[in-house]
């Protein structure tokens, strides 16, 4: 009997949660790669919550920039960044991560959930009425005096 | 309200699938900023979320390990982490405030008590290549570049000056071999290290972050060198380091493993070399340390480096050395003596002399009184020379002196008409005896004299010098002890008393025969011999062969020396120290019942523990107790400031304190086992165990003895005293006698 079995390619989704193991190995890795995110979105508040040890939740909230709505489709897919475009970038790479690959392959190896707000939503508005307040309490000051 | 209505709706939730896909999309409320929530990690690889539930806590250990990382290079970022478990409420683990040095993070992380004991490491540029050499730096430039070391010769005559464009010059050579023409930047980092004072560095490598342009990584090569460097200073700990290395982006690849960790440097050698400059700069100037240390410490470099410190010369030196080391090898063949060379070559020196003064004496011998008188000086001389030479001397000498004494007393030992062969061969080394002078001048009297003690001499000769060429001093003395003349009587005759009957030899007979059948041991189970040097494979043997079992079996034979108590376990002797043996039995008594007694402090001391520890802390308190320690938890302050200690254990002489608290924590998290303690505890048991233990010197009853080995089987640890010192010992096989015996 010939046993010879045909080479083909595996398939996508095995490819995906073959090396998503491989890129997220401990605990450890996978809060690194989330606060790394975070330092790279250029926060300055970073909240890492557990519970349970992490069994039952690992949650990092940040103050960084945020994701716009037209980056969410590519946000959790594999090899998909914002930090580099080619390889040559890679030398001079300053941010934690370039690959694209920590948050597809937690997406692959748990149920992940993303709430974001990016800095462009609403700044404007948000921004002014903060000077009309502020102007206004020092009127306010200012005429008591 | 204004504000409410503004930012309403303004965040998006996103809800994803394993394949990476968004199931679900919700508009939310949240300020600028992301959250990733992950739960259920692993859940679709089931082997590691089993790993991962079954060592949780160790899992998070490691984690906060690498978080503080981060929390220490971060600046101007603020990083909380907490815990919640179901039993308690929500857990500070680390918490910093965002501020821009360094330093408060690291007073953030670790608290204010790590500040203090630790130093500014500042980038020391090698600025004068003299020092560089000297130091033993640039290893790599003296190592793979004849030309160099050429060109720091030569400039160790010049003025630093020049020497400093060489060694720049140096840095772009090696540049552009690498592939790297770009403007030299000069390395900068910033680090912080323990003090190399006594005591200020930590048990283990717990507190060592290393960061390359601000990337938590592990450089195996700079780990290796910054710790080495500070067990020179401080032997018996490791430092807290904090070091971040800045470099061109274009010389470091971040691409090797997927969690990053790993880094390669184009530069590496430069940055050790300024790194090991720097540190070696900051504890030369410490104030606290002894400058006996530092010459010490200097001493260690040049012997171990010495190829660097001064390359040419010392090669040469080096080979001449081990030419010599050979050659001495040679001629002290068989001798088994360590000895420094130095002693080594002073030897040879006194060996051409001995030797070139023997010549002269061979040929004096025809004139047996000067010979004599010339024989007495030699012994002097000989008291103060060491074994090697009687062993060197061996060579030469003895050969010429056949030749001419050959001619002048063949007849004397011919008259004494026995096979004249083996007097002939003989000869030769009575000559050899009397040139090393082991036979003193009262001898040589007249002829006849000196045929019998030849014959003797002989005797000696064959038991003690052929066999053992490596004779040691007392050796020589018992020589010449043998060959006074009234023991010469004796020996000549060989004669001894035996009383037997008939009987009693067809007894041994028989037993003879009856080992002779016997066969050798189907297993020889202990192999290693007794020597301090295979402590480590008689345990193993030991522990593999006995088990706590045999020792209940064990016959106590006896008592040898005052000291040891030799038993049997069926054909295998042992020698066991009643000392240690029951010092140990003694000592983990005490380790497994004593619970220390504490002192309640006036003010309650805080410990500034992170905020692992503080949880492995309350996690273990039952055996804090037991150790004496006991805390007040406050887990609504913030961690650092959570733990207080309330009492420390008083054990008469012995006072302990937060180190011991901080090592059994260590010693938790590693393993956790219900008899830990500090040892500083397990010093105290190990003093106390060995006052209460049997002395060496008193002698003992069978009974005593007994009890003692019962003892060794109802104990853990039966191999070790607490001081280290071996308890028993394998002596020899009995069925291994009986069939050596058959042999010969």
């Amino acid at each position: 009997m010939d046993t010879q079995t045909e080479i083909k390619p595996i398939n996508r989704d095995t490819v995906h949660k073959i090396c998503s193991g491989q890129v997220v190995l401990s605990l450890a890795v996978a809060v690194k790669e989330l606060i790394e995110n975070s330092l790279d979105a250029g926060a300055t508040n970073i909240d890492i919550r557990f519970k349970n040890y992490g069994i039952d939740l690992i949650e990092v909230a940040d103050n960084g920039c945020g994701v716009t709505e037209d980056n969410f489709a590519a946000l959790t897919l594999k090899y998909h960044t914002s930090k580099l475009s080619d390889y040559s970038d890679l030398l001079g790479i300053t941010s934690f991560g370039f690959r694209g690959e920590a948050l597809s392959s937690l997406c692959a190896l748990s149920n992940l959930s993303i709430t974001t707000r990016h800095q462009s939503a609403g700044y404007g508005k948000f921004s002014f009425n903060i000077l009309e307040l502020y102007f206004a309490i020092a009127n306010v000051n200012y005429n008591c005096h | 309200m204004i504000y409410n209505v503004l930012f309403y709706f303004l965040a998006t939730k996103i809800e994803c699938d394993h394949k990476g896909n968004i199931i679900k999309k919700t508009p939310c409320s949240r300020q600028i900023g992301t959250t990733v929530s992950l739960t259920n990690l692993f859940v679709s690889l089931p082997v590691r979320l089993k790993e991962f539930h079954k060592n949780v806590k160790r899992e998070f250990n490691k984690m906060t390990q690498l978080l503080y990382a981060y929390c220490l290079i971060s600046l101007g970022v603020k990083i909380t982490c907490s815990n919640q478990t179901s039993a308690n409420s929500k857990n500070l683990v680390v918490a910093t405030q965002g501020s821009m040095s360094y330093k408060d993070n690291i007073a953030c992380v670790f608290g204010l008590k790590q500040l203090q004991s630790i130093l500014e490491i500042k980038p020391e540029y090698v600025s004068n290549i003299k020092e560089n050499i000297f130091k033993g730096l640039s290893q790599d430039v003296a190592l793979t570049e004849e030309q160099s070391i050429a060109d720091v010769e030569i400039n160790l005559s010049e003025d630093s000056n020049d020497a400093e464009n060489i060694e720049s010059q140096d840095i772009c050579s090696s540049q552009k071999s690498q592939g790297y023409q770009n403007v030299v930047k000069p390395i900068q980092f910033t680090g912080f290290i323990s003090s190399c004072a006594h005591g200020s560095g930590r048990s283990t490598t717990d507190r060592q972050f290393y960061f390359i342009n601000s990337r938590p990584c592990e450089p195996t090569k700079i780990i290796k060198l910054i710790n080495d460097v500070y067990r020179q200073y401080n032997p018996n700990q490791y430092p807290f380091v904090f070091l971040n290395v800045n470099i061109e982006t274009a010389s470091v690849d971040v691409n090797v493993t997927p969690d990053k960790r790993k880094i390669f440097l184009t530069k590496e050698s430069i940055i050790l070399d300024v790194l090991k400059n720097s540190i070696l700069k900051l504890f030369e100037s410490i104030p606290r340390t002894l400058k006996i240390d530092a010459s010490l410490h200097k001493d260690i470099v040049d012997t171990v480096k010495p190829v660097t410190s001064q390359p040419r010369i010392f090669n040469s030196f080096l080979q001449q050395f081990s030419n010599k080391d050979v050659s001495e090898k040679n001629s002290i063949h068989n001798s088994r003596s360590i000895e420094k060379p130095d002693l080594k070559r002073k030897s040879t020196s006194i060996l051409d002399f001995i030797s070139s003064k023997h010549v002269r004496k061979v040929d004096d011998e025809y004139l047996p009184d000067d010979c004599s008188v010339k024989h007495s000086e030699y012994s002097v001389e000989d008291a103060n020379n060491i074994k090697g030479e009687c062993v060197s001397k061996y060579g030469e000498p003895s050969i010429n002196n056949e030749k001419n004494i050959k001619n002048s007393s063949n007849k004397t030992i011919s008259l004494e008409g026995s096979n004249e062969e083996p007097i002939t061969r003989n000869n030769h080394e009575v000559l050899y005896l009397e040139s090393t002078d082991k036979l003193p001048d009262t001898q040589i009297r007249g002829i006849n004299d000196i045929e019998v003690q030849k014959k003797h001499t002989i005797k000696c000769k064959t038991n003690s010098s052929l066999l053992k060429p490596s004779l040691t001093s007392t050796d020589v003395r018992k020589c010449k002890v043998l060959t006074d003349r009234d023991d010469l009587g004796k020996y000549n005759k060989r004669s001894v008393t035996l009383k037997t009957s008939l009987d009693h030899v067809k007894h041994l007979a028989n037993i003879y025969q009856n080992n002779k059948y016997k066969t050798l041991p189907e297993r020889v189970k202990f192999k290693s011999t007794i020597n301090p040097v295979h402590n480590k494979k008689c345990e193993e043997e030991l522990s593999k062969e006995i088990s706590m079992e045999s020792f209940k079996h064990m016959d106590v034979i006896g008592q040898f020396n005052l000291g040891f108590i030799i038993t049997r376990l069926d054909d295998d002797l042992f020698i066991i120290d009643q000392h240690a043996t029951d010092e140990i039995y003694n000592f983990e008594i005490l380790q497994k019942t004593t619970e220390l007694t504490n002192q309640k402090l006036v003010v309650p001391q805080p410990l500034e523990l992170t905020g692992v520890n503080e949880q492995i802390l309350m996690d273990n308190l039952e055996i804090f107790k037991k150790n004496g320690f006991m805390f007040d938890i406050d887990e609504s302050a913030p961690p650092t400031k959570r733990i207080k200690l309330l009492t420390i254990p008083m054990s008469k002489n012995w006072i302990f304190g937060k180190e011991d608290i901080e090592e059994l924590l260590f010693m938790l998290r590693e393993s956790s086992s219900e008899y830990c303690r500090p040892s500083r505890v397990r010093a105290m048991f190990a003093s106390r165990a060995c006052r209460k233990s049997v002395m060496i010197g008193t002698a003992l009853s069978k009974a005593d003895m007994k009890k003692l080995v019962i003892h060794m089987s109802e104990i853990d640890k039966p191999w070790n005293c607490p001081h280290g010192r071996p308890t028993i010992r394998h002596l020899v096989n009995l069925a291994l006698i009986h069939v050596k015996d058959d042999v010969e």
